[in-house]
Parts: C-alpha cells; structure tokens; sequence
C-alpha cells in the first residue's frame, strides 16, 4: 500500500474550521456592537438625570438671597474673628495675681512689703519686720510652697540684713513664678 | 513531494483578487470588530470619564446647595440687634486699632475703684499694623506709676485684667507705695479676606456666648454712669507720706 496516496480528500476538515472561525468572527462582531450600543445608552440615560443645571439655578438663588443678608454675614464672621483672638489673648496672657496674691497671703500683720518686682515670670521680694518669728514664718512658708511647686519654685534667699539702727529684719526672697 | 513548498507567492493583482474571494465573509465582522474597539477607545471611554466626573460634580454641588441653604437659615434666625450688640462690645475689647481714649478710660476707672493714684505714664507708640517680635498681637506698650498699698495696687492689676481693651500687664516694680507697671494693650485690625458664601457657618458655641458674656460684664468704662467721657488722669506732684505706720504694713 502506497501512503502518499490518500483517495479521501482533506478539503472538508479545512472548510469546517474556515466555517468556525467565521461564525466566532460574525458573534464577537454582534456582540460587541451590542455592548458598545448598550453602554453609549446607559450612560446618555445616566447623564441625563444628573440636574446639574437646576442645582446651580438653586445655588445662584439662594446665594442672591444670601447677599441681601450680607451686612449680618460680615458682622457674623467679624465676630468670629474677635472671639478666636480674644480667646488666645485670654489663653497665653500671664496675669501674676494670681501667683502674687497667694504668697502674699502668707506674710504676717507684722511685715511690710519693701519691694516687689515681677518680670519674666520672675520674682524678685523683699519683706522687713521687727521680730525674726515672721521672718521665719514667711521663709518656712515659701520653702513649703516652693517645695511643693505650688505658684513657686526655685526659691532662693538672696539676702537677710539687719537694719540696727530702726530694729528691722529685711529678707530678699527670688523665685521662679509658674 | 510538498507542492506549497516550491510555490513563491507573488503580489499582484490576480493573486489579490483570489485572496478576496477566498477570505470576503470574513472582512465584515473583523471591521465591525475593529470599528467597535475603535468606537469604546476614542468615544465611550472618554464618556464614561466624563459621566463620572459629572456625578461627582454633582455631589459636589448638591453639597454646596445643602450648605448655603443651611447658612441662609441660620443667618434669618440671628437677631441682628444682638449680633450688632455683641460686635460692639468685643470690638471694646479688643479694638481693630490702638484705643487710646479706651486705655485711658480704663486707667482712670480702674485706678479709682481700685484706691490707687495714677501718676505718669508714657506710651511707646511702635508699628501700626505689626506685632513686636515676640507678641502674638499688635500691642500699645505703656509704663504707668501707681500710687497705692500692695493690695490696692494688685487689686488694679486684677482689674485691669478684667477691664476693655484687653490688657497684660508684663512687669510690676513695687517699692513702698508706689510702683511702676509695664502694660500692653491689645488690637488687632479686622481680617481683609473677602467673605465666601459656601463656606459653612454655624451659630455661635456655647463657649463663644460664654465669652461673649464673660467680656460684655467686664469694666467697660464707657458704659458706666459718669465715664462717658474720657477723665483726666491728675498726676500726683509727690507721693504722700501718711504717719501711721500701718498704712505700709501687710493688708494680706
């Protein structure tokens, strides 16, 4: 037997496969025209029923109602303003009083105050007296609050004199204010 | 033998026409194929950006819609009275430029409720619109002589505090009964940005009318019977010795 002869043609199998490949060719093709059609209308559809004229209709007449207003918008926000500054003044000012008051308390009926300098969050306080039981008291108490970091700390005594010729004690006190 | 081997293909006319009636069925779907990926490439792609752009933009202002009527609604339920009564009263407090019949007036008041004598003063006039190096705020500096015991001299410290404009006071130099007082009064100008219609505003906080309070009760000289007018402050040519030796004694 003769095997390059072949009495059956092959002509078939090749028309079959041109055939399949043509039919996948003309269903790719519907299809896509399908797709792309539906997604062209979709998003005509969706675009349509975005109001976005009508939405700046609306804002243009709620903003002309709004400027008839326009003096009170100004004061609001002049107002705004001088709250937020007036807060952070409030908020950062030192006010020494409130440190000075306290330790002032402290001394006794028996001592005068000669001189009280405040700068800096520094304080600079000589106080004088006849008898050294308020000297002591008013060191003691000073110590205690700077110990304890309360309106003071770093208490330092800087001098203690005597002055013989009037009888008075004068003691000079600095400290650190908080 | 492979006949299809020893061909050679030649392009001519002929040959192109046998192509095409061999292959026509096929040129139909392959250009509705390439004419579709054409289509969604250079048309629908830009579309669909386009579309989604548009729906944001549509939040966008639907968003903006939502606040402007939300701040005309607030804006016709503020009472224009307050509202003016309020810019007023922390205009005095803190004033858009240097007040000085305002610092003046709170001196002279403060000094008489306090019981401390006012002496000289003298102000250092700086910049206009600048704030010193260092400050957060434009200030007016002043140095003041007081005459008073220690607890009317602090009383008018606290007071001060308490007082239109708003004031610190920086530095205290006390001996015997008088002292010397480093003072700043605050302004600060009025914002120049202009006004944004959108922008979302709401009414005032409760720690806003707190403040608002707290500031409207504070020493307005201005307002109080008899400081309508600014009063001379009279300096004292000496500083008054008094003989009781408890006049300098502790008061605390």
């Amino acid at each position: 037997m003769n095997n390059d002869i072949n009495l059956v043609s092959n002509k078939n199998s090749q028309i079959e496969s041109e055939l399949r490949i043509l039919y996948i060719l003309r269903f790719t093709a519907v299809a896509m025209l399908i797709t792309v059609a539906l997604i062209s209308i979709s998003i005509f559809v969706i675009s349509v029923q975005i109001p976005l004229a009508e939405l700046r209709r609306e804002e243009d007449a709620t903003i002309a109602q709004i400027s008839q207003m326009h003096k009170k918008l100004a004061t609001y926000y002049l107002i705004k303003d001088r709250i937020n500054n007036i807060n952070t003044l409030i908020s950062t000012r030192k006010d020494y009083t409130k440190t000075i008051k306290p330790l002032l308390a402290k001394l006794s009926n028996d001592l005068e105050i000669d001189d009280l300098d405040v700068e800096n969050n520094k304080i600079i306080l000589t106080v004088s007296g006849s008898s050294l039981v308020g000297i002591n008291n008013i060191i003691n108490d000073l110590v205690d609050l700077s110990s304890k970091m309360q309106y003071i700390q770093n208490l330092k005594i800087d001098s203690l004199n005597l002055n013989s010729t009037q009888g008075d004690y004068a003691v000079t006190f600095k400290a650190d204010l908080l | 033998m492979d006949l299809n081997k020893d061909l050679k293909f030649s392009l001519n006319p002929n040959t192109l026409n046998i192509l095409y009636r061999k292959y026509k069925k096929f040129l139909l779907p392959v250009f509705i194929i390439i004419a579709c990926f054409v289509i969604f490439v250079v048309i629908v792609t830009p579309q669909l950006r386009a579309l989604l752009n548009s729906m944001d933009q549509g939040k966008i202002e639907q968003q903006k819609l939502q606040t402007l009527k939300n701040n005309y609604n607030i804006l016709s339920n503020m009472n224009e009275i307050n509202l003016n009564t309020n810019f007023q009263s922390l205009t005095k407090t803190l004033p858009s430029t240097k007040d000085f019949a305002g610092i003046i007036n709170s001196i002279s008041y403060n000094s008489l409720i306090s019981g401390v004598n006012v002496g000289d003063f003298q102000f250092n006039v700086g910049d206009v619109e600048k704030a010193p190096v260092g400050a957060l705020f434009p200030n007016l500096q002043m140095t003041l002589n007081v005459s008073g015991n220690s607890k009317a001299i602090l009383l008018f410290i606290s007071n001060l505090y308490k007082s239109v404009p708003v004031a610190e006071v920086t530095n205290i130099k006390h001996s015997g009964v008088s002292a010397t007082l480093s003072l700043q009064f605050y302004y600060k100008a009025f914002p120049q940005d202009s006004i944004n219609d959108d922008i979302a505003i709401s009414q005032f906080s409760p720690k806003d009318l707190s403040l608002i309070n707290s500031v409207s009760s504070w020493n307005n000289s201005s307002l109080n019977t008899g400081f309508s007018e600014s009063l001379p402050i009279t300096p004292q040519p000496s500083i008054q010795q008094t003989s009781s030796p408890s006049a300098n004694s502790n008061p605390f």
